[in-house]
C-alpha cells in the first residue's frame, strides 16, 4: 500500500508524505495555469495594441470615412478602406469558388469513392501540398501564373486580382479537403448502408444522406477557409499587384488590387512611426483581425447550431 | 422501376464519379507541377555552383555571385530550435491544463482565446513584432537593431502555440477515461496520472504535433521576414542569437524582387525553395511515420 489510501484517518507519517506530494501537485498545476494565463495575455496584448494604435486613425479620419472612403492614397493623406474592402471581397469570393469547386469534390472522392489504391496516392499528395510554404506558392505564382496571365489575356501586367484569387484558391485546397473529408468520414456507416439498401445509387446516397449529415463540418470548413484566404499575406502580396484603387468596373478581376494583408505588408516599410499613415495601417490590421475573428466564431456557432438541429457530424 | 431509368441513373453516377476523379487528378497535377518547377529551375544552380558548395558553402553573397546556403541553414536551425523551445514550453503545458485540469469556467475562457489566437493573420503578428518586440529588444539589450534571430524565434514560437496546443489537446482527450480512472484507483495523484499514464498514452500525437510545428515554423515567411533582420551571414559565434540572421523563407522573400529572370541568383533562390520544400516534406512524412510507429508499439492515441 505504498501509494494507496492516504486520508485524514491515516497515521501522521503517511499524511506527511501525502502533503508533500500534494504540494508537488499544486506546484505543477500552478505552472500549467501560468501557461494558460500567458496565452490569454498574448491575446489581450494583441487586441490591445491593435485597438490602441488604430484608435487615432479612426478618431482623426472618422470611422465612416475610414471604412467606406473611396480612396486610399497615403501620399495625399487620404485613407478610405473601400478599395481594400472591395479588393478583398473580390479576391476572397473568386478564390473561394475555386477552392470549393476542387476541394469539396476531392474530399467526397477521398471519403466515399476512392479505392485503397488511389487513396494511397492521393492522401500523401494532399498532405505534401498542405505543407508547401506560402513563399513557394508565391514564387511559383509570379513565375508561372502571372507570366501566363500576362501572355494569354494581353494584360499590361499579369499581377491582378484574378492571379491572386487563383493562387489563394489553389493554395488552400488541402486545408478544405482535409476537414471536409474528416466530416464525411464521421458520418456513421449505418446511414449509408440504410440508403443503399433502399436502392439508392452511390451518388444519391452521397447527395441525400452523407452530405446533409456532414453539412455542419463542411460549412464550418468553408468559413474557416475564408479566414485563411483573407489572412494570407506572402503569396497574395506577390501576385495581386497591391494597388489600392477601386477597379473599374468594380468586378474587373483583371485589374490590379489590394487586400488587407498586402496593404499592410507593402506599406509598412515606408511608414513613419506615429504618423496618420502608421495609425491607418493599424486600423487596417484591426479590421482584418475583427473580420477573421467573426468568421472563426461564426464557424463555431454554425457548427453548433446545425449539429443541434440535425445531429450532424 | 423501368430499366432505362436505372441505366440512365447509372450513367449519371459514372459521370459524377468522373468529375470527382478529375478533381483528384487536378490536385496531384498541382503537386507534380510544384515539384517539377522547383527542381527544373534549381538544377542550373546545383550544376553551376556544385551540390556540396551550394548546400554547405560558408557564404551567401548574391552581389558577388557566391551562393552557399550554410548561413541560411544555421540561421534556420537557430530560429527553429529556439522558437520550438518557447513553443513547446508554453504550448504543451497549456494543452495539458486544458485537457486535464481546467474547470468548465476557465475552459470556456481559454478555448475561444486560443481559437482567436490561431486566427490572427501572420502579418498582424509581424507588424506587432516589429513595433513591440523589436523595439523592446533594442532597448532592453542595447542592440544596434532589435531585428535578430532572438526576435524571430520569440515571434514564431508564440505564433504557433495555438497550433501545437490544439493538436496536443485532442491527443490527450483521446486517451480513454479507463486508463486515468485505473491510475486514480491505484492511489496516484492527478499529476502522477498525467505524467505516467496520460502523457505516454498520448505521446504519438504529441510528438507528431511537435514535428508538424517544426514545419510550420520553418515555412512561415511574413512574420519572420519582418523581425529576423534577413542578413544571410553566419553569426560569430554561431550561437549568437542577438545577431541578425536569415532563414530559408526570408531569403527568398527578401531577394526575389531584385533578381533578374534566368540569372544564377534566380536559380539559387529556387534551390533555396527546393531545399525548404524537401525539409518540410521530410518533416511531414516523418510525423506520419512516428505517429504510426508509436501507435503500433504502444497503442497510443
Amino acid at each position: 500500500m505504498k501509494y494507496g489510501s492516504a486520508n485524514s484517518m491515516d497515521p501522521p507519517d503517511k499524511q506527511g508524505m501525502n502533503v508533500a506530494r500534494r504540494y508537488g501537485d499544486q506546484f505543477v498545476e500552478a505552472v500549467l495555469f501560468f501557461s494558460a494565463i500567458a496565452s490569454i495575455l498574448v491575446m489581450i496584448l494583441i487586441f490591445y495594441f491593435l485597438t490602441y494604435e488604430s484608435f487615432l486613425a479612426f478618431s482623426d479620419v472618422g470611422i465612416v470615412d475610414m471604412l467606406f472612403g473611396q480612396k486610399w492614397h497615403p501620399s495625399g493623406e487620404i485613407y478610405g478602406m473601400m478599395p481594400i474592402v472591395v479588393g478583398s471581397l473580390l479576391i476572397t469570393s473568386i478564390a473561394l469558388i475555386i477552392n470549393i469547386l476542387i476541394g469539396i469534390p476531392l474530399a467526397i472522392y477521398l471519403a466515399e469513392l476512392a479505392g485503397p489504391w488511389s487513396r494511397e496516392i492521393l492522401k500523401p499528395a494532399i498532405e505534401l501540398l498542405a505543407g508547401v510554404p506560402s513563399i513557394v506558392y508565391g514564387f511559383l505564382g509570379i513565375i508561372i501564373l502571372v507570366v501566363y496571365l500576362e501572355k494569354s489575356f494581353q494584360m499590361l501586367t499579369g499581377r491582378s486580382i484574378l492571379a491572386g484569387a487563383i493562387l489563394l484558391g489553389v493554395m488552400f485546397i488541402p486545408a478544405l479537403t482535409t476537414i471536409c473529408e474528416d466530416a464525411l468520414r464521421a458520418v456513421p456507416k449505418e446511414f449509408k448502408e440504410g440508403s443503399l439498401a433502399l436502392g439508392a445509387t452511390e451518388w444519391q446516397t452521397i447527395r441525400y444522406v452523407t452530405l446533409p449529415a456532414a453539412s455542419s463540418g463542411v460549412i464550418a470548413a468553408v468559413i474557416l477557409n475564408v479566414g485563411r484566404i483573407i489572412g494570407e499575406t506572402m503569396a497574395a502580396l506577390l501576385v495581386v499587384g497591391n494597388v489600392a484603387r477601386l477597379p473599374l468596373p468594380f468586378f474587373d478581376a483583371f485589374d490590379r488590387g489590394a487586400i488587407f494583408t498586402s496593404v499592410i505588408a507593402g506599406e509598412m516599410g515606408e511608414v513613419a512611426h506615429g504618423s496618420l499613415h502608421y495609425h491607418s495601417l493599424f486600423a487596417v490590421g484591426f479590421i482584418l483581425l475583427v473580420i477573421v475573428t467573426i468568421l472563426n466564431i461564426s464557424a463555431d456557432l454554425i457548427r453548433a447550431s446545425i449539429q443541434k438541429k440535425f445531429g450532424g457530424y | 422501376m423501368n430499366l432505362s431509368g436505372k441505366g440512365r441513373r447509372k450513367q449519371r453516377d459514372q459521370f459524377i464519379e468522373g468529375v470527382f476523379f478529375f478533381t483528384a487528378i487536378t490536385s496531384i497535377l498541382i503537386m507534380v507541377l510544384i515539384f517539377y518547377f522547383l527542381i527544373h529551375e534549381s538544377i542550373p544552380a546545383f550544376l553551376n555552383v556544385g551540390f556540396g558548395d551550394l548546400l554547405f558553402g560558408q557564404k551567401w553573397h548574391s552581389a558577388g555571385n557566391i551562393f552557399g546556403m550554410r548561413p541560411i541553414i544555421i540561421g534556420s536551425m537557430m530560429v527553429t530550435s529556439l522558437a520550438l523551445l518557447i513553443n513547446i514550453s508554453i504550448g504543451i503545458p497549456l494543452a495539458i491544463y486544458l485537457a486535464e485540469l481546467a474547470g468548465p469556467r476557465s475552459r470556456s475562457a481559454l478555448k475561444p482565446a486560443i481559437e482567436l489566437l490561431a486566427g490572427v493573420p501572420s502579418i498582424v503578428y509581424g507588424f506587432l513584432g516589429v513595433l513591440i518586440l523589436v523595439a523592446y529588444l533594442e532597448q532592453g539589450f542595447d542592440m544596434l537593431t532589435g531585428r535578430s534571430i532572438l526576435a524571430g524565434s520569440i515571434l514564431l514560437g508564440i505564433m504557433f502555440i495555438p497550433a501545437i496546443t490544439t493538436i496536443c489537446e485532442d491527443a490527450l482527450r483521446a486517451v480513454p477515461k479507463e486508463f486515468k480512472e485505473g491510475s486514480f484507483a491505484l492511489g496516484a495523484t492527478k499529476w502522477q496520472t498525467i505524467r505516467y499514464v496520460t502523457l505516454p498514452a498520448a505521446s504519438s500525437g504529441i510528438i507528431a504535433a511537435v514535428v508538424l510545428n517544426v514545419g510550420n515554423i520553418i515555412g512561415e515567411t511574413m512574420a519572420a521576414l519582418l523581425v529576423v533582420g534577413n542578413l544571410a551571414r553566419i553569426p560569430s559565434p554561431f550561437f549568437d542569437v542577438f545577431d541578425q540572421g536569415a532563414i530559408f523563407t526570408t531569403v527568398i522573400a527578401g531577394e526575389m524582387g531584385e533578381v533578374p529572370h534566368g540569372s544564377l541568383h534566380y536559380h539559387s533562390l529556387f534551390a533555396v525553395g527546393f531545399v525548404l520544400l524537401v525539409i518540410v516534406t521530410a518533416l511531414n512524412i516523418s510525423a506520419d511515420l512516428i505517429r504510426y510507429k508509436i501507435q503500433k508499439r504502444f497503442g497510443g492515441y
